[in-house]
């Protein structure tokens, strides 16, 4: 009898463990972290547990090379699970602007984010693309549609926090006035 | 066997002094885990209906209430996890085996569907590999202590979903070893025909996950063959298997061996058996293989179809290595050598099938291996060797082998 005991906490037990420790996972960058304000891209699509979403693409999703500091070795392999982090530069808002690429972790107090490959690249393609877990943003199908159309128009901010390890988790989305340029060309803040 | 009615019955027996009590109690011990059919039936239905609440609930998620509060959401999908929970500890307590394994199968969807809403609420990534390793991971108790055919159907085709998104980005995982054994111990302390090919497909995906993992994008139809000799030893090794569910994973097995030979007549396919530069990545496999059955050789049920499916696939493999020698010294001609040497063990093979079917007077693998035959000399003949020429004569050679066969086949059995 009380081995069943046993049996049944075990049966009943794991489930639980498994999910509460999914859970912590998730939310311990939004626990720890501190908001931030990303610029964003989008499109549509399904997922078939979790319903619509609209995926994002931001500045770092595509990165031409030449344009960036970095210390990427120009003949290594780079692939999906490497760890990269970005550095960006905060305005008074708390909008993020890309300015590093780095194979290591920064120091505080710089603002900074773990990614990785999408694809396998080396630095002499000259093109990464870096995938960051900010991608996906859940949403009722009409609200989805109409987070699209606000997209299309580069008014929308992804809402994220980032822990002081760089992992990251998306909150919200919102809705700013894109950054005017000045005739410089630089952007104003 | 109807357990209520001969309840009944031994009671009657007892009192009319037939049998004592305790004879009774004996007798009826006797029949008393044996699940009568009806139950079974039920068992399957009731499953099915938790499938289908299972895709509303999943539905329900994929509505998106982003409008109510995370804790409300959680709470309203939690209620199924705590409700199939409640109801499989309740039906454990009171014996109720059928019940409990269709509580325990109903909480391991539910734990599904509430690690995709919380995926949903705190919007991790649509790539989310881990979520259905997560999954899988929560129902191995279930699996391991309580396993039901339903219950393993569904940790393995979410084990095959979670290791094609890692192949997708060409990722391994050391907890992937977790379902990978569990699964496995399943399948051999329940051996039946759905267990085993889902086993089947799981080993040949874990081995393919571990490859691309790597860097070998494809290692060529070596490897596939040296896997399908894997699976055969496998499958020898099942001794509780049923007697038709093994002829018919035997059947299931000779068939994708055919269909390797066939697609091996096609250009295209005689390049994927020369295999790429990693085709010594077969070789331990198929040893491992051939040394099992080698050992099981005593023990081999239906002996002579397995080795006919064996000496098929040996000969398909070395064909391969021939073809791949040959390729490499002289520019394209494995190719060929490889697209006539599979035509001859696709043929072969059949013929053999045949023979086998007509000695142990079996209908149907006689009518597939003719329609095998009929498909081979269709495809022949829409898809040329190399010229007409060479393809008539390979006709004509395996009329007269068949003629041959069949005079060999008279004068065994008609003197």
């Amino acid at each position: 009898m009380k081995n069943k005991k046993l049996l049944i906490l075990l049966l009943a037990g794991i489930p639980w463990l498994v999910l509460i420790g999914m859970i912590v996972n998730a939310y311990l960058p939004i626990f720890t972290g501190r908001s931030y304000l990303l610029p964003v891209e989008a499109r549509d699509p399904r997922d078939f547990f979790r319903g619509n979403y609209v995926a994002l693409s931001y500045e770092f999703s595509r990165i031409e090379l030449d344009k960036i500091v970095h210390d990427l070795m120009p003949e290594k392999e780079y692939r999906f699970g490497d760890s990269l982090y970005l550095q960006f530069r905060a305005d008074r808002g708390g909008a993020l602007t890309l300015t590093k690429l780095s194979t290591e972790r920064m120091k505080s107090p710089a603002v900074f984010l773990k990614a990785t490959p999408q694809h396998s690249f080396r630095p002499a393609d000259k093109i990464v693309e870096l995938t960051a877990g900010l991608e996906s943003f859940f949403a009722p199908p009409a609200d989805a549609l109409a987070w699209e159309d606000a997209l299309r128009q580069g008014r929308v901010f992804a809402r994220v926090s980032i822990d002081h390890s760089g992992n990251a988790r998306l909150t919200g989305l919102e809705l700013r006035e894109p950054a005017k340029k000045n005739p410089n060309g630089e952007e104003d803040n | 066997m109807n357990y209520h009615k001969l309840k009944n019955e031994i009671a009657r027996w007892q009192q009319s002094g037939i049998i004592s009590a305790d004879q009774g109690n004996k007798i009826l011990a006797l029949y008393e885990h044996d699940v009568p059919i009806y139950k079974t039936m039920r068992f399957w239905l009731m499953s099915l209906a938790v499938v289908l609440l299972g895709f509303a609930l999943f539905l329900v998620i994929s509505a998106n209430w982003q409008r109510f509060h995370w804790a409300a959401q959680s709470l309203i999908v939690l209620t199924p996890l705590i409700v199939a929970q409640i109801f499989a500890v309740r039906s454990e307590l009171r014996d109720e085996r059928l019940n409990a394994d269709l509580g325990w199968f109903a909480a391991s969807i539910a734990l599904g569907a509430n690690i995709m809403l919380q995926a949903q609420i705190f919007h991790i990534s649509a790539y989310y590999p881990n979520g259905v390793l997560f999954w899988v991971i929560g129902m191995l108790p279930v699996l391991w202590w309580r396993p039901t055919t339903i219950s393993y159907l569904l940790a393995s085709a979410l084990f095959a979903t979670y290791m094609a998104m890692q192949m997708q980005y060409r990722q391994f995982s050391l907890l992937a070893f977790l379902p990978f054994i569990v699964l496995g111990r399943v399948a051999f302390v329940r051996q039946n025909a759905i267990n085993t090919l889902a086993l089947l497909i799981n080993v040949y995906l874990f081995a393919l996950m571990l490859l691309i993992y790597r860097d070998l994008r494809h290692p060529g139809m070596l490897w596939e063959l040296s896997l399908l000799a894997l699976a055969l030893a496998l499958m020898q090794r099942l001794h509780k298997l049923r007697d038709s569910n093994f002829a018919l994973l035997l059947v299931f097995v000779s068939l994708l061996l055919h269909l390797f030979a066939l697609i091996a007549t096609f250009k295209f396919g005689a390049r994927f058996l020369l295999g790429e530069p990693t085709w010594w990545t077969a070789l331990p496999v198929a040893i491992l293989a051939g040394a099992a059955l080698y050992q099981m050789r005593s023990e081999l049920r239906e002996a002579r179809l397995t080795l006919i499916t064996l000496g098929s696939l040996a000969a398909l493999f070395v064909i391969g290595l021939l073809g791949r020698a040959i390729d490499t010294a002289q520019n394209g001609e494995g190719q060929l050598v490889t697209r006539i040497g599979a035509n001859v063990v696709y043929l072969g093979s059949l013929v053999a099938l045949i023979f086998h079917a007509i000695a142990i007077r079996a209908k149907r693998l006689f009518l597939t291996s003719a329609a095998g035959l009929l498909l081979w000399t269709w495809i022949r003949y829409l898809d040329l060797f190399q010229d007409y020429l060479l393809t008539a004569l390979i006709f004509a050679l395996s009329a007269l082998a068949l003629i041959g066969l069949n005079k060999m086949w008279e004068s065994k059995y008609e003197k």
